[in-house]
């Protein structure tokens, strides 16, 4: 029978049941390594999704009124339309919106939805008459300018307040940049985590088949085909250990859609955020490089020998 | 003419009548300075050719096979494989230079834990042969070793001798051209050290260069060949085919020419 001829078919087949071959001889050890490795990207995820959503609450909140103006009981609309065309002229403002007493009521209302009713026990008074001024980017960015207008503004005389909800923002953007660090904090630790497992795992398999790697080589394994059996042992460990973290995720998401997505749109961001598929393919591809670096790094005394 | 190294990048189409199959010019290894494991050894080896390498332990026969096999790089001399310098080659390449060689030792190097025909398949997968191949291949192989039917067993299951026909096997599975053995009888009984032998002289008659390192005067003197003497890693001589006798008086053989 004439063997001589190999084809690189077979070659890549064979190197694929290396692979396979690899679970099937230490199972237990590749399912506890996919556990660990499932739990740090669990918690990366988590955080994120987490971060994701703390951001759109506070891009909801701020986005909604970056400025308002409640006006004087006695207001006539008048002299709100003639206030509000002042306003829009005055450079920097993108957008003004006028919010009567009834208006303001109503929205209280809807807001509340089952909970509405509260707003008919109120006193008039809760509810005043304002304008939503929106900034333009320049205006928005530029706490000088803001303290500014509503200096300018306060002189008005019709006029009862101006709210900057400059503390307001300052927290949120606190809260925000601290949900994205922690996000990115864990992030990088799950990438570590799963570098160091593979790694860890993967030795694991080169030393009880350190006889088997020596044979082959004798008999004209390349580099090459000794060390792609292992690399991609690793690479699919940690992708399959993303594809379970992000399965969890998705039921932790739906259990916290079902106990918290009524309460969401009360704090005014909107539906709970889910992460987005281009974020998912993202995570998967980060999983399956973590997981070859980790392999890579563990065959660097293989190569030594 | 058969192709021993089919690198496309050498482009060693086959043996050039000019050179022998292997040649090593002043050959020598050094892992002590003041003690080569070889020494200054020149040797042509021809196609087609069995040859002994003979030798008390320690005298240099398993760093000349090591050298051959190319485990292991010279530190002062050229090795070439057809007329081709391969002491300075790629890892790739050796990789593929050594597809078309056999290799057998004398701890037979199986892997205990894994069946005959998996011992057997590593030698064909790593050239590229299908499973199916592989499988009608290993069957060949194994009743060409007398052991058909075992191809199911685990190597570790078997005893010495069957493990040394094996490790035959799997030196025969790719068709080698060349066959290298270290000490292939040196830990069998008489009966499967004859049955080894003979499979190395078959191997031979079907045109195969096999290279045999041994210190059994016994085996040389049953199945006379060109025989190679080395002594502390020096070549003190060799003889051609048939009676071997030294002026050396432990190695007891004639030296006829060096």
């Amino acid at each position: 029978m004439d063997v001589s001829e190999g084809k690189t078919v077979y070659r890549v087949a064979h190197i694929l049941l290396r692979a396979v071959s690899g679970f099937r001889r230490r199972p237990w050890l590749h399912f506890f390594s996919m556990f660990t490795l499932a739990a740090a990207f669990l918690s990366f995820t988590a955080t994120l999704t987490v971060a994701l959503n703390l951001n759109q609450l506070i891009s909801g909140w701020i986005g909604n009124s970056e400025m308002t103006v409640y006006l004087k009981e006695g207001t006539s609309r008048e002299e709100m339309t003639q206030l509000q065309n002042a306003v829009l002229a005055i450079d920097g403002i993108d957008k003004v919106s006028v919010t009567s007493r009834e208006a303001a009521r109503a929205q209280f209302a809807r807001d509340l939805g089952a909970y509405g009713d509260i707003g008919a026990t109120l006193p008039k008074s809760a509810f005043p008459a304002s304008l939503d001024i929106f900034l333009s980017d320049a205006l928005t960015h530029s706490s000088d300018a803001r303290h500014q207008l509503a200096a300018r503004l306060s002189k008005v005389n019709m006029i009862e307040e101006v709210e900057l909800y400059d503390d307001w923002f300052e927290r949120l953007s606190a809260m925000s940049t601290m949900g994205r660090t922690a996000a990115w904090g864990l992030g990088i630790l799950a990438a570590v985590v799963a570098i160091l497992v593979v790694a860890a795992t993967v030795r694991t398999g080169v030393s009880a088949r350190r006889r088997e790697i020596s044979v082959m080589r004798f008999v004209g394994a390349t580099q090459t085909y000794v060390r792609l059996p292992f690399l991609i042992e690793g690479a699919f460990e940690a992708t399959v250990a993303m594809l379970l973290a992000l399965l969890a995720l998705h039921y932790m998401m739906n259990h916290v859609d079902s106990v918290l997505g009524s309460i969401m749109p009360l704090l005014g961001g909107g539906n709970i955020m889910r992460l987005t598929s281009s974020i998912v393919l993202l995570l998967i591809l980060g999983g399956f490089m973590a997981g070859l670096i980790g392999a890579r790094l563990s065959l660097r005394k293989l190569e030594e020998a | 003419m058969k192709t021993l190294y089919t690198n496309p990048s050498i482009q060693v189409k086959g043996m050039a009548d000019e050179h022998p199959m292997i040649r090593l010019f002043r050959v020598s290894k050094f892992y002590k300075p003041e003690n080569p494991a070889l020494f200054d050894v020149s040797l042509d080896i021809d196609q087609g050719e069995f040859l002994y390498i003979a030798g008390a332990s320690g005298a240099g026969k398993s760093t000349l096979l090591n050298l051959l096999h190319l485990s292991e790089h010279p530190d002062t001399g050229t090795i070439q494989f057809n007329g081709h310098d391969v002491s300075s080659l790629k890892p790739s390449a050796v990789s593929v230079l050594r597809r078309s060689m056999g290799i057998i030792f004398q701890d037979f190097k199986l892997i205990d834990d894994l069946s005959v025909t998996a011992n057997i398949g590593l030698a064909l997968e790593v050239i590229g042969v299908s499973p199916s191949a592989i499988h009608q291949r290993v069957g060949e192989v194994l009743e060409e070793v007398g052991l058909a039917g075992i191809e199911n067993e685990l190597a570790g299951c078997l005893s010495g001798g069957e493990q040394q026909r094996v490790a035959i096997a799997r030196a025969l599975a790719p068709n080698p051209q060349l066959i290298l053995a270290d000490e292939p009888t040196g830990s069998l009984d008489t009966y499967s050290a004859n049955f080894v032998l003979d499979m190395l002289e078959s191997i031979h008659q079907r045109g195969a260069t096999v290279i045999v390192a041994t210190h059994d005067r016994m085996l040389m003197a049953a199945r006379p060949h060109r025989t190679l003497a080395l002594e502390n890693g020096k070549l003190v001589g060799f003889s051609r085919k048939g009676a071997f006798r030294s002026k050396d008086a432990k190695l007891n053989l004639t030296v006829e020419a060096i």
